[in-house]
């Protein structure tokens, strides 16, 4: 509940403040959304399978955001920024999926 | 999550038991069945208990049994079939931890009690059953673990008491810690053996069997789930979905869930979503606001290659355009200048070839006689004064003069192209009035001339005068226009 509140606030706030991405972080930023949806689709599976626990999610939330942006940025710097950039985003998109598979299933039996 | 550590060591509670009452029925059997539903049976993790089996080689090495036991719970977690290599945030580290835990001392607690039994040669021979030496835990320390357990699936115990549990069975081995660790392993190696010969009456053989049954199948739901890219490293979980209670806890967990409570975790989860709300409603105004900003350097080359390219194609196809139009404006101006000229020419030579009526200012002069006496010359003469004077159209009569026009004829009948003229004949000629009527009428000229032949003349000058009379040309048959250029 608190975290469905805190996901309200966030974006209230995102809308309310409006504020500009510095330039050097444009690249990357969406690289961390979607990073960090795939953590919290992990956080909702792994809660579901009851297995959920803070530590493992605040761990894995951070070090995914920052593994992801790590990775475009060293892609960036390599001068395959692009395709780095897509290559995240396919791994992390199958497993927001896969997960997403797993909800599903654990909610709906299907 | 608190049940399902619940229901882990539950869990490990009933396959202790399974294998403690299958062994009093059929020792070999037993380690095989339960070896179905312990995923932590990878041969590796026990190798090494197994190598530690020879006394006199390993025992004075591996004197801590404390850093052993957690290395080959690592290993049990990283290696289990279920392990998939990724970090999945759903990985409970802490419960995968925390499970081998509660096994690892376990064999080293039946250990103890089975090493007076059991000769040390059997240890390599039970080796592939040696997982199952983690059952014993229920059975072995019934003080701790096994009066710990019950409890804990009966009421879904928070995690802090799996904790406690695993705490516990830690200290139950540090109580045994003095036990010399070689013994210990052998003792896991044939734990089957041991449990039965320590808690052979306590169940019936029946439901030995069973338990494992169980245990295997929610280890295909949740191999199957793994499947998935679930990638959770706890492969001793499979006791965790329990069929009766996972179909309704998926909802009512998440109805819990909903439940407010300001727990540390429930605060930082719910900081950490609102970090990603912020971060994904930040992305998306960027990348509505601005499409350009967030390109890389060379998308933006590209971009600029290509509206640079566009932008020349255009420019060319523009310039075409504008000299295609610039042509057809000039080429109809001077479609129309010449049609100008040409209908201007064909006035004027209409009119000078006499196939065009005219009019302007002129002169009409009146040539009579009282009896036949002007002459075809003198009518010649008069017509070359006027030429000469700059008539420019002339009639004589309801004739036309034009440049192949002659006079022939005798006084009286004089003819004019084939036409015999009747006195008197009346001159119309378009041209400068005063100019042509002076030059007739100077002394010794045409009027004079009129004169000596014995008829009259008078010249009136006039402010219109219409040469109506036409003349048909024949089409040149030989002469042909020479072509422009020439």
């Amino acid at each position: 509940m608190i975290a469905v509140i805190g996901l309200v606030l966030g974006v209230v706030a995102g809308l309310l403040i409006e504020p500009t991405v510095p330039a050097n972080l444009q690249p990357y930023l969406p690289i961390a959304v979607v990073a960090a949806l795939d953590a919290l689709f992990g956080g909702l599976r792994a809660f579901l399978d009851g297995i959920f626990d803070e530590r493992v999610f605040l761990t894995s939330f951070l070090s995914n955001v920052v593994v992801a942006a790590l990775i475009v940025f060293l892609g960036d710097q390599l001068g395959v920024g692009s395709q780095m950039t897509t290559a995240v985003i396919v791994v992390l998109g199958i497993r927001i999926f896969s997960n997403a598979a797993s909800i599903r299933r654990h909610l709906f039996k299907a | 999550m608190t049940t399902a550590d619940g229901r882990r060591d539950a869990a490990h509670g009933g396959d202790a038991g399974a294998a403690a009452r299958a062994s009093d029925g059929t020792p070999d059997e037993t380690p095989t069945d339960a070896a179905v539903p312990h995923d932590r049976a990878v041969p590796d993790d026990r190798a090494v208990p197994d190598d530690r089996a020879v006394p006199d080689e390993h025992a004075p090495r591996d004197d801590g049994p404390g850093h052993h036991a957690p290395d080959d719970d690592a290993r049990g977690g990283g290696t289990g079939p279920e392990h998939t290599p990724d970090d999945d945030a759903p990985d409970a580290l802490g419960h995968d931890d925390l499970a081998p835990d509660d096994a690892a001392p376990a064999d080293r607690a039946a250990g103890h009690r089975g090493a007076d039994t059991l000769p040390p040669d059997d240890g390599p021979a039970i080796d592939p059953r040696d997982p199952l030496g983690l059952g014993d835990i229920g059975l072995d320390e019934p003080d701790a673990v096994a009066a710990r357990s019950p409890v804990e699936v009966g009421t879904a115990g928070e995690p802090d008491q799996t904790v406690d549990v695993t705490r516990r069975v830690r200290e139950v081995d540090d109580d045994h810690g003095d036990v010399d660790e070689t013994v210990t392993q052998h003792a896991a190696t044939t734990t089957a053996t041991t449990t039965a010969t320590t808690t052979a009456s306590s169940a019936p053989p029946t439901t030995g069997p069973a338990v494992p049954v169980i245990a295997a199948d929610p280890a295909d739901t949740v191999a199957d789930a793994a499947s998935d890219g679930a990638g959770r490293a706890d492969a001793d979980a499979p006791p965790v979905p329990e069929r009766p209670a996972g179909e309704r806890s998926a909802w009512a967990r998440l109805a819990h869930a909903m439940r407010p409570r300001t727990t540390t975790g429930q605060l930082l989860t719910a900081a950490l979503c609102a970090l990603l709300g912020f971060a994904l409603v930040v992305q998306v105004r960027q990348s509505t606001d601005t499409q350009l900003g967030s390109l890389r350097q060379d998308d933006l080359v590209r971009l600029l290659d290509e509206t640079t390219t566009r932008a020349d194609e255009l420019a060319r196809e523009a310039a075409d355009l504008q000299r295609e139009h610039d042509e057809l404006l000039s080429g109809s101006d001077r479609q129309q200048a010449a049609l100008d000229a040409a209908r201007r020419n064909a006035a004027t030579q209409g009119i000078l070839t006499g196939r065009l009526p005219a009019t302007g200012p002129g002169v009409r002069v009146t040539l009579t006689e009282t009896a036949p006496s002007i002459r075809a010359a003198t009518m010649l003469h008069v017509l070359e004064e006027l030429r000469n004077a700059g008539a420019e159209a002339i009639q004589v009569n309801d004739l036309r003069v034009t440049a192949s026009s002659a006079f022939t004829g005798a006084p009286g009948e004089i003819v004019l192209d084939g036409v015999t003229l009747s006195p008197p004949y009346r001159w119309l000629v378009i041209g400068e009035p005063d100019t042509i009527a002076t030059a007739l009428e100077i002394p010794g000229g045409a009027v004079a001339k009129v004169r000596t032949d014995g008829g009259r003349g008078t010249v009136e000058t006039l402010e219109r005068v219409d040469v109506t009379a036409l003349r048909e040309l024949p089409e040149p048959v030989h002469a042909t226009p020479v072509p422009d250029g020439r």
